[in-house]
């Protein structure tokens, strides 16, 4: 199901009296068409528990090498009474056995702690680039906690929101077909702007008004994923970013250098997940630096549920974190890397997995692979795998009950264009592979 | 010595049970109903060869108390089974009557304790679990798992807790659906 709108203003910013700056980021004439209406829902208590979380992660130790966190007892004790799934788990947490997003996704209510109060619930449907997709459910608390996390990155390089309410705080840059779009607000930041924009030029009145109106508003932090970021290299707005993160897919460090080079600050890679927000951060490369004490990482085999020594490649398992409608217990986030402890503090290595894999239309224009999940959603597919070789040329698998070969021939040529060679093979029986979907390319970076 | 006796064979005696101790009980002096506590009292003077006991049991609280009084009328029944002569002084079964068979009571239709097997079953387990006799051919242990597994009242907690977990499920699932939470998840977008 789709988002949408079904909130005032006055919902969506409870704390925030004055929306002049709402209104003149939807208003101005150089604005994009945005699409949708999106605000925090912060109230007093909520604001309060952002406040708390901001000062844990300031306060809360890591755990040690080879040891849990102190806090893992009292928090398998509560999942036990609170969430249904968890309630018969016990309290021996390496025998717990591990979870998978299959298991969330068709039954996500009984993750839900009793606690939860269901009016706060935020539902969140993942695009499934890479897997089905799947509603994640949140409160507007556990929501809102991704600013002291970008916070507590930037902070150790001294990189402050001027939380101002006349300012955009955070721009979210997208690069695709069509996407959601708004201007918000953020309560954290003291009624400072939130935008998320898309640059497709299609989405504006003229292609020149990304840059007017980007410029214009002047974000403090520009975030996206690489191929959104190098989007807007290529469009270079006249902005000045105090900080650049990316996220969804690994930054190689070339990329990460002409961002540097052009915007004149800092880029960060981030590791995150939809189910638990952010988890690491990268600023060099191949390292990632957990950020968060209370979401406990572990290096599992694929096979069994028993760690790998450490410093060896395994799937990254996640235990904790803050939000009352999806606790993680062991979940399995299908991410491999290896964790090291670098003077104490654990890091991922090697991430694997997470290369963008770059698509380019006949006309040597990007594709986001976003968009063509996007596109294959409305066909129904059990899965598929697309590779695209270095003459651009399409090998396209998939398999699931009664395809239609020339929908899903006219779906992918509307994606990449009608001249596009396309090698097709339907099946109904999957594959033994457990990815549903699977996408590989030659082309890369260097070559564009 | 405690007499020895099969879960079998008193289940067995509770189904056989007298239509009169299901009777309705007396709502006053001259009413034709089972006079549920003079019974009570009998029957615990009489498993106990003190036949002088001042009245033991006497009743408090909410008027209406048929379901309670017929259970009790058939306990009587059920404890005039010799296993449970001697079993102890009288005064120890107070507790039962005032406690465990009242929270039962209202749990089951009284003419189930002597028609269904489990029910009987659960009935004669409550007996001997609360007069500390183990049924022939068990132990303690094994004993108390069977009167935990077909527990009345741990019953109706796991159908209500289902119940329950089932009405939260469809409220989970109705809030998924509907507008507010489908627009605000959006806010401030996702890294």
């Amino acid at each position: 199901m789709n988002p949408v709108e079904g909130l005032t203003d006055r919902q969506r910013f409870p704390l925030i009296d004055d929306l002049r700056l709402l209104h003149r980021l939807r208003q101005d004439e150089s604005a994009p068409r945005f699409n949708f209406a999106s605000g925090d829902r912060l109230d007093g208590a909520g604001l309060e528990k952002v406040h708390e979380y901001r000062r844990s992660l300031d306060t809360q130790p890591f755990w040690l090498p080879g040891q849990l966190p102190a806090w893992m007892t009292t928090f398998l004790d509560w999942c036990q009474r609170q969430v249904p799934a968890y309630r018969d788990i016990g309290s021996c947490f390496q025998a717990i056995p591990t979870l998978r997003r299959p298991q969330i996704a068709a039954r996500p209510w009984q993750y839900v702690a009793a606690e939860a109060r269901l009016e706060d619930m935020l539902v969140f449907c993942t695009s499934g680039t890479t897997e089905a997709p799947m509603d994640v459910l949140a409160d507007p608390v556990s929501q809102a906690c991704w600013l002291p996390q970008l916070e507590s990155i930037l902070e150790r390089d001294r990189i402050r929101f001027d939380r101002e309410g006349q300012k955009v705080a955070i721009c979210l840059v997208c690069d695709q077909k069509d996407t959601l779009t708004y201007a918000s607000l953020s309560t954290w930041l003291g009624g400072a702007g939130v935008l998320k924009i898309n640059l497709n030029p299609e989405e504006w009145s003229k292609p020149e008004d990304r840059c007017v109106y980007l410029e214009r508003y002047n974000p403090e932090i520009i975030t996206g994923d690489p191929f959104s970021l190098w989007s807007m290299a290529r469009v270079a707005p006249r902005i000045r970013p105090k900080a650049m993160v990316s996220s969804a897919m690994t930054l190689h460090q070339g990329a990460r250098q002409l961002l540097q080079q052009q915007f004149g600050c800092p880029v960060y890679d981030i590791y995150s997940l939809t189910e638990c927000r952010m988890i690491a951060v990268s600023t060099e490369p191949a390292r990632y630096r957990l950020i968060r004490p209370e979401l406990y990482v572990e290096i599992l085999s694929p096979d069994s549920d028993i760690a790998v020594p450490e410093g060896a490649v395994g799937e990254i398992t996640v235990t904790g974190g803050n939000n009352p409608f999806l606790p993680l217990v062991r979940y399995r986030t299908g991410d491999f890397a290896s964790l090291k402890y670098v003077d104490g503090h654990p890091c991922l290595c090697d991430l694997e997995g997470r290369s963008p894999v770059i698509f380019l239309r006949q006309n040597r224009e990007f594709l986001n692979p976003i968009d063509i999940s996007r596109a294959l959603s409305k066909v129904a597919l059990a899965g598929f795998t697309l590779h695209q070789r270095e003459d651009l040329s399409l090998e396209f698998s998939a398999w699931g009950a009664e395809l239609e070969a020339r929908s899903l021939e006219t779906t992918l040529k509307q994606l990449f264009g009608d001249a596009i060679p396309l090698q097709m093979t339907l099946s109904v029986e999957s594959p033994p592979s457990p990815q549903k979907v699977k996408y590989t390319s030659e082309i890369n970076e260097i070559e564009i | 010595m405690q007499k020895a006796v099969t879960i079998s064979e008193l289940i067995h005696h509770i189904k056989q049970c007298p239509s009169e101790f299901l009777d309705m009980p007396a709502r006053g002096e001259n009413d034709d109903g089972v006079h549920t506590l003079a019974l009570v009292n009998d029957i615990l003077r009489y498993i106990c060869h003190c036949p002088t006991t001042p009245c033991l049991l006497t009743v408090e609280g909410k008027a209406d108390k048929t379901a309670e009084w017929r259970l009790w009328q058939v306990c009587c029944w059920a404890l005039s089974h010799p296993v449970f002569f001697e079993a102890g002084p009288a005064a120890q079964w107070i507790p039962l009557f005032s406690g465990r068979l009242d929270e039962v009571s209202t749990l089951v239709e009284t003419e189930k304790w002597v028609t269904d097997e489990e029910r009987a079953e659960e009935l004669a387990r409550i007996l001997l679990s609360h007069a500390a006799i183990i049924p022939e051919g068990e132990d303690a242990t094994i004993a108390a798992d069977r009167l935990d597994a077909i527990d009345t009242v741990k019953r109706m907690k796991v159908i209500e807790q289902t119940r329950q977990a089932e009405l939260r499920t469809q409220e989970i699932r109705r809030q998924m659906a509907a507008r507010a939470a489908r627009e605000a998840a959006n806010a401030y977008g996702r890294e």
